[in-house]
C-alpha cells in the first residue's frame, strides 16, 4: 500500500492535465461550449467541495454556479501556471467562504481533512433533502454504475479503479500491472464500455 | 463513432493525450453530439466510481449556467469587450464636441472659418462682377447663402435650446447681411 501512495503523490505531479490545456485554450477564444465540458468534467468535484461549508444543497448548487461563473470570466487571465482544476478549487473555495460571510454563517464543522474523502458523504447529505424522484434515479445510477464494475473482469476493475480512485497514470498502471501502456489503454476503455452499456438506459 | 474514437475519448478524458492532440480531438468532440454525450457519460462513471457523483440534478447546474453566461453578454452588449464600448462611446462624444466646436467657429463673424466663408462670397461676387463701364443696377446676384442659411435656422431653430437658437440664428443673419453687402459693395466698387 506504502508503494501505492507514493505512486499516487508522484502521479500527482507528473499529469499534464492537457485535456484541460486544450479546454481553457478553446473557452480563451470564446468558445462556451469547451466551458461546458469543464463543468461537466469538475462539477462533482466542486460541488463536493462546495458541500463542505454549505449544508443546503440548493444553496450549494448557487454556490457552484457562481464559482464556475466567475472561473468563466477570469479564464482570460488564466495564465497556466498552477494546474486548472487548483485554480478552479482556489475559486470555488473562496466562493464558499465569502457566501458564507455575506449569510453570516459560520461554515459547517470542519474537523476533518479536507482532502479526506471518506470523510464525507454525498449521498447521505442529499438523501433527505431532495425530490423522491431524484433520489431514486440518484440510488438507481449509483447502484447500475457499483455493479457493473463489480461484474468486471478483474484486469478491467483492477486499470479503471487504479486509474479513477488511486488518479495514476497509464504508465503507473502499467508498472503495477506488469503490462504495456497500450493494454492498461485498452483496459480502461473496455471497464468504461462495459459500465456505459448498463448506465446508457438510464441516462 | 468507432471504437478508435470511443477509446480516444478515454484517453482524453484520463489525460494521456498530448496537448496538440487534446487541442484536435476537443475540436472534434465538438462536432459531434453524440461523442459529448458519451464524454459526459464516462465523466459520470468516473465520480461515481470515486465517490463523488452528486445526483441527477447536477445537470440543472450546466443549464444554468447557460442562462447566466446569456444573460451576461446580452447584458455587456453582445460580449463586445469593455474597450469597444468605451471607445464608441468616446467617439459620440468628441464628434458632437467637434460639430459643436466647428458650428460655433462658422458662426462667429470673426472667427477665420467665417473669413473663409466671406473670401468664397467676395470671389463669387467678383465673378459676377460686370465688364467695367456698365452699370452695377444690372447685376444679378444669386443670394442662395444668405436665404438658406436663415431657413436653414429657422426651420431648426425647434430643436436647439433657448440659448444656442438666439445666438446663433442672430450670428447667422448678422454675419452673412454683414459679408454679403461688404463683399458686393467691395466688387461692384472694383
Amino acid at each position: 500500500m506504502q508503494s501505492t501512495d507514493r505512486k499516487v503523490a508522484s502521479s500527482g505531479d507528473r499529469r499534464s492535465g492537457s485535456s484541460d490545456q486544450a479546454l481553457v485554450q478553446r473557452v480563451k477564444q470564446g468558445d462556451r461550449s469547451a466551458f461546458d465540458l469543464l463543468v461537466a468534467k469538475y462539477q462533482h468535484k466542486i460541488l463536493n467541495l462546495i458541500m463542505r461549508y454549505v449544508k443546503d444543497p440548493s444553496e450549494a448548487m448557487d454556490v457552484a454556479q457562481e464559482a464556475f461563473l466567475k472561473a468563466y470570466r477570469a479564464v482570460p487571465s488564466f495564465r497556466g501556471d498552477s494546474a486548472f482544476y487548483t485554480w478552479l478549487y482556489r475559486i470555488a473555495i473562496n466562493t464558499a467562504k465569502n457566501h458564507l460571510v455575506a449569510a453570516k454563517r459560520r461554515p459547517a464543522s470542519l474537523g476533518f481533512d479536507l482532502s479526506d474523502s471518506e470523510a464525507f458523504e454525498p449521498f447521505a447529505v442529499l438523501r433527505d433533502m431532495d425530490s423522491p424522484e431524484h433520489l431514486a434515479l440518484t440510488d438507481e445510477i449509483g447502484e447500475v454504475i457499483n455493479q457493473a464494475v463489480e461484474a468486471l473482469p478483474v484486469e478491467l476493475r483492477t486499470a479503471i479503479l487504479l486509474r479513477e480512485i488511486e488518479g495514476m497514470s497509464y504508465e503507473e498502471i502499467a508498472q503495477t500491472m506488469e503490462c504495456p501502456v497500450g493494454t492498461v489503454r485498452s483496459r480502461i476503455f473496455r471497464a468504461r464500455e462495459a459500465i456505459d452499456k448498463k448506465l446508457k438506459p438510464l441516462m | 463513432m468507432t471504437d478508435h474514437f470511443d477509446e480516444q475519448i478515454s484517453e482524453f478524458i484520463d489525460d494521456e493525450m498530448s496537448v496538440e492532440e487534446s487541442e484536435f480531438f476537443v475540436r472534434r468532440l465538438q462536432r459531434d453530439e453524440s461523442a459529448r454525450r458519451q464524454y459526459l457519460r464516462y465523466q459520470l462513471i468516473g465520480a461515481a466510481v470515486r465517490g463523488e457523483y452528486w445526483h441527477p440534478g447536477v445537470s440543472e447546474l450546466g443549464r444554468r449556467l447557460e442562462q447566466a453566461l446569456d444573460h451576461d453578454e446580452a447584458q455587456s452588449g453582445q460580449s463586445r469587450p469593455r474597450w469597444v464600448h468605451l471607445a464608441s462611446v468616446s467617439g459620440i462624444a468628441a464628434s458632437i464636441a467637434l460639430v459643436a466646436i466647428f458650428g460655433f467657429m462658422a458662426l462667429e463673424p470673426d472667427a477665420p472659418a467665417a473669413g473663409a466663408a466671406s473670401a468664397a462670397l467676395l470671389e463669387e461676387a467678383q465673378s459676377l462682377a460686370p465688364p467695367a463701364g456698365e452699370p452695377a443696377s444690372t447685376l444679378v446676384v444669386r443670394t442662395p447663402d444668405r436665404t438658406t442659411g436663415i431657413q436653414y435656422m429657422i426651420h431648426h431653430a425647434r430643436y436647439s435650446s433657448g440659448m444656442f437658437r438666439t445666438i446663433a440664428q442672430s450670428n447667422v443673419v448678422a454675419a452673412q447681411e454683414k459679408a454679403l453687402v461688404a463683399d458686393f459693395e467691395g466688387a461692384a466698387i472694383e
